[in-house]
């Protein structure tokens, strides 16, 4: 009882804090996107919001976009990451240098390497001056546009570089607490080096991998400065087409707005539904 | 049934001054039990690994059958390692460990679970297949450690320590099953081992590996009864050392003058004898007046501390002799001359030897 | 084998490095037109320009530096006590808790903060510094709690308990046992939130309505209106603090890594 006691106000202030903001914030963006604010005479709870933006075909575009964005980028550097693992498992020459610049980037703000994308891949980047200095192009808009494009190879770009070194540090750390020695059993016992890797170090940090994935997921899903950087004006990400809207001077957008930050969210628990189901899994095993 | 032969094989790691392993050549014949001895550091698991192929050795040949596999990757070698512990797969089931080496051959899944089967009816755990690794006690564990090595019917089976996580009397057990299901099989074995008792009990021949040197390679006996050093000698208990010098089957010291038999070595040297091979009372050959120093009751036998000539000897006898006797006496004991062997006068390892005693 | 992965060893060294690159020239760099590939002159003017009083980067810097270091103190006033109640019992409702906790990790801020700006209107904390602070206490505490449950697991309590009989008072316990072995574990979980802090941007453009303006958001100001020399700079001072946490903390900095690894015990 003495416990429960202690353990309580232990806890108390934190979730309270966490409590009055996350979900008092979110609670808000709710009952806003169902039009109810009595504080400017909404009363009347009603789903008018979402039934416009389920509507409109601008918004399947952005979801469409988002939904794009997300999922390449997570595969890409997850796929990435596993890879720059393995290879920072083994010693090599310059594997401190390469070490640190995994850690360097962990503690870059996204939006620096957002910038720096921006001056490598523009049409009259780094990339389109050494296109042009090789003979490839004879001016800018001859470079293929990788940034402000409807593929959205820059944002991707950016995730990419941001998340392979998060990912990459855990399913790191992940590896070297296995060690390597059930492989090394695998190896004696008949496995290639595919077999050795597929049936018996991928199962046993795939639970790391897809909580990190899940984590890469949900940020780059929700993320507003990196699209509003280097996205094309249409169509726009989920979370820019929100703000946009939220900031709008006609009030009327803003349950729309509202509904859009609802429908981010519920794609976000969906991942954090995933993570924990991961990490359970990877408690029991 | 595969020969095995090791040639020059030696090893130094990167960064390291001393080599791990120091020009060991050794000759396994097909289906032996063969046990690699030595304090832990001195090679013997390197040795196992480059063996197995998960290292690449500095120089040297392994060869199976004549043939050198050193440029086979770990997996077509056919030699199977089983590590000190169990490292069972924590996501498969004991039957899909089992079965690892046999899906990884793409083999029919019915041909597996029936040969999974099998092994687990051999290693007389027939009930655990759907088990979790994490369900399993670490006896449990080593056994299907060992059913996934012997399902593939491997040339060649690599045990390193395989019974040092084990409770004694689990130990006893494993100890047991490996010999018997070595002897089924047939399958050439090599298990490396700190234990001296583990290697004479198991063996059919030691090698005995000090500071990543080969020290000696024959049956157990000849450890106790022939050591090439006095390092060695030590290593399996030995601890009488007598210097002399030995001439025409006599060896003169401060003991006086020793019958040793004929065929050994002449000039100086070192004379040793067991503990237990000491005799009360005389004999025909070899009776010297002892003063007994120390006596101490060990249960199975008495230890003896006896002083002749200056010369501290130590004996083992059956306690009912002993039990009379007091300290200070002075009472006969004689040396039985086909128990006495002549070691090199100076011990080829004197620092080896002081190393090991520290590890004991 | 080895050759292949001296090729990816360079591959991955180059990725990781190229984006900062042209950033760091453009600081230094005088009209540098197309298709140069270097700068035609050199110059620390757009260094002199962000240090000067008129660019606000000075103002803006020390406002980032305030409301990280508030946003900090309060994590480790709120997380510290939360993170041990966490990782040192075990109790019904655990898990429960722990997803309270972890989900403004993985929630996009944009949909917390658009609501809490409508009660922050109410309360007069928009586009204050203090609603900015308390708005970055969302994703800051979390880490800090996640962070201290995993150094409490690895402590063992029953030295407090040893301390007590030995005649320490609780405080003179806290004090001289408790403190002495988390403090490591608070120091790289401060960093850690002060870098999380650092780098707010949604979060401090809706709370702050554009008022509290912070680095990345004068950043991305200067990046929008093309001047890439002045972007060059900012960018390299907006940096420095991970720079510097990374040479101090070595490689402790995997505070994100252990929303994987999840609750101590």
């Amino acid at each position: 009882m003495q416990d429960r006691l202690k353990i309580t106000l232990l806890l108390t202030p934190a979730l309270t804090v966490i409590g009055v903001l996350f979900f008092g914030g979110l609670g808000f963006s709710l009952l806003r996107s169902f039009n109810y604010m009595p504080i400017i005479g909404m009363n009347d709870p009603n789903l008018d919001a979402y039934r416009s933006v389920l509507a409109s075909p601008q918004v399947y575009r952005s979801l469409a976009l988002t939904l794009y964005i997300a999922a390449t980028s997570t595969l890409i550097a997850s796929v990435l990451a596993v890879a720059t693992a393995l290879l920072l498992r083994r010693s090599f020459r310059g594997r401190a240098i390469a070490s640190f610049l995994v850690h360097l980037n962990l503690t870059i703000p996204h939006l620096v390497g957002a910038i720096g994308i921006l001056y490598l891949f523009s049409q009259s980047g780094s990339f389109a001056r050494m296109a042009y200095g090789v003979g490839l192009i004879t001016k800018p808009a001859d470079f293929p546009a990788i940034v402000f494009d409807p593929y959205a190879i820059g944002i991707i770009a950016t995730y990419v570089w941001k998340e392979l070194p998060f990912i990459t540090v855990i399913t790191l750390a992940n590896m070297q607490t296995l060690g390597n020695d059930h492989e090394s059993v695998a190896r004696t016992l008949g496995a290639s080096r595919w077999q050795a890797f597929r049936h018996v170090l991928l199962p046993q940090i795939m639970p790391g991998l897809l909580s990190a994935s899940a984590i890469v997921f949900a940020f780059t899903f929700g993320a507003y400065e990196i699209p509003a950087l280097l996205g094309a004006s249409a169509p726009q990400t989920l979370p820019l087409m929100a703000y946009r809207g939220f900031t709008d001077v006609n009030l009327a957008s803003h349950p729309q707005a509202m509904a859009l930050a609802m429908l981010i969210a519920a794609v976000s628990a969906i991942m954090i539904a995933l993570y924990t189901r991961a990490l359970r899994n990877k408690r029991r095993g | 049934m595969t020969h095995l032969s090791i040639t020059d094989l030696s090893k130094t790691y990167p960064s390291a001054p001393q080599p791990a392993l120091n020009n060991l050549t050794l000759d396994i014949p097909s289906g032996s039990l063969t046990a690699l001895l030595g304090p832990s550091g001195c090679g013997k698991t390197t040795a196992l690994k480059i063996i197995a192929g998960l290292l690449a050795p500095t120089s040297g040949d392994v060869r199976l059958d004549g043939t050198s596999i050193l440029s086979q990757s770990p997996d077509r070698r056919g030699a199977v390692m089983v590590f000190q512990n169990p490292l069972l797969f924590p996501h498969m089931t004991v039957a899909e460990n089992i079965g690892f080496g046999l899906s990884m051959r793409h083999l029919p899944k019915a041909d597996i679970a029936a040969r999974v089967a099998e092994m687990l009816t051999l290693i007389q755990l027939p009930n655990i297949g759907p088990r979790r690794p994490s369900q399993l006690s670490g006896g449990q564990a080593q056994r299907v450690a060992l059913a996934r090595a012997l399902i593939l019917r491997p040339r060649l089976l690599l045990l390193d320590e395989p019974l040092s996580n084990l409770d004694t009397t689990l130990r006893a057990e494993m100890r047991d099953l490996i010999r018997s299901l070595q002897r089924t099989t047939g399958i050439t074995t090599i298990f490396v081992t700190h234990d001296q008792e583990e290697a004479v009990v198991l063996a059919d021949q030691i090698a005995l590996i000090l500071d990543g040197r080969l020290q000696q390679f024959g049956p157990p006996d000849a450890f106790f009864k022939r050591p090439a050093t006095q390092t060695i000698a030590r290593f399996f208990g030995g601890v009488n050392f007598i210097a002399g010098h030995n001439k025409g089957g006599t060896f003169s010291s401060a003991l006086g003058a020793l019958l040793v038999q004929a065929d050994l070595r002449e000039g100086p040297g070192t004379l040793t004898i067991r503990p237990e091979n000491i005799r009360l009372g005389a004999a025909k050959h070899n009776t010297v007046q002892a003063t007994l120093l120390e006596r101490t009751y060990l249960g199975v036998q008495t230890r003896l501390i006896l002083c002749v000539g200056g010369v501290n000897l130590e004996a083992s006898v059956n306690p009912d002799d002993a039990a009379q006797l007091d300290i200070g006496a002075i009472l006969p004991i004689n040396l039985p001359p086909e128990s006495l062997w002549l070691l090199p006068q100076i011990s080829t390892g004197a620092n080896q030897s002081k190393a090991f005693v520290q590890h004991q | 084998m080895a050759h292949l992965r001296r090729m990816a060893a360079i591959v991955l060294i180059s990725w990781l490095v190229l984006p900062l690159v042209p950033l760091a020239i453009w600081s230094f760099a005088r009209g540098w037109t197309f298709p140069n590939l270097l700068p035609q002159n050199w110059t620390l003017q757009p260094w002199a320009f962000a240090l000067s009083p008129q660019s606000g980067v000075l103002h803006s810097l020390g406002l980032t530096t305030g409301i990280a270091l508030a946003a900090t103190a309060l994590s480790v006033l709120l997380g510290v006590p939360a993170g041990r109640a966490l990782g040192q019992y075990k109790f019904r409702g655990k898990t429960l808790i722990e997803l309270i906790i972890l989900a403004p990790i993985i929630m996009p801020g944009i949909a917390v903060a658009m609501g809490l700006q409508s009660v922050f209107i109410g309360l007069h904390l928009n586009n204050t510094v203090t609603g900015v602070v308390l708005v970055h206490l969302i994703p800051t505490l979390p880490y800090m709690v996640l962070v201290m449950s995993g150094i409490f697991a690895a402590y063992d309590p029953q030295v407090e308990d040893q301390a007590r009989s030995l005649g320490a008072s609780p405080g003179q316990v806290f004090r001289h046992i408790t403190l002495p072995a988390i403090l490591p574990g608070i120091i790289v979980g401060a960093m850690f939130t002060f870098l999380v802090s650092w780098s707010q941007y949604i979060l401090t453009l809706v709370i702050g309505g554009g008022r509290v303006q912070t680095l990345p958001l004068l950043l991305f100001q200067f990046a929008t209106s093309g001047r890439n020399d002045i972007t060059g700079a900012i960018g390299m001072i907006y940096i420095l603090p991970g720079v510097l946490i990374l040479i101090l903390t070595a490689r402790h900095l995997t505070g994100r890594s252990s929303a994987i690894t999840g609750f101590g015990q």
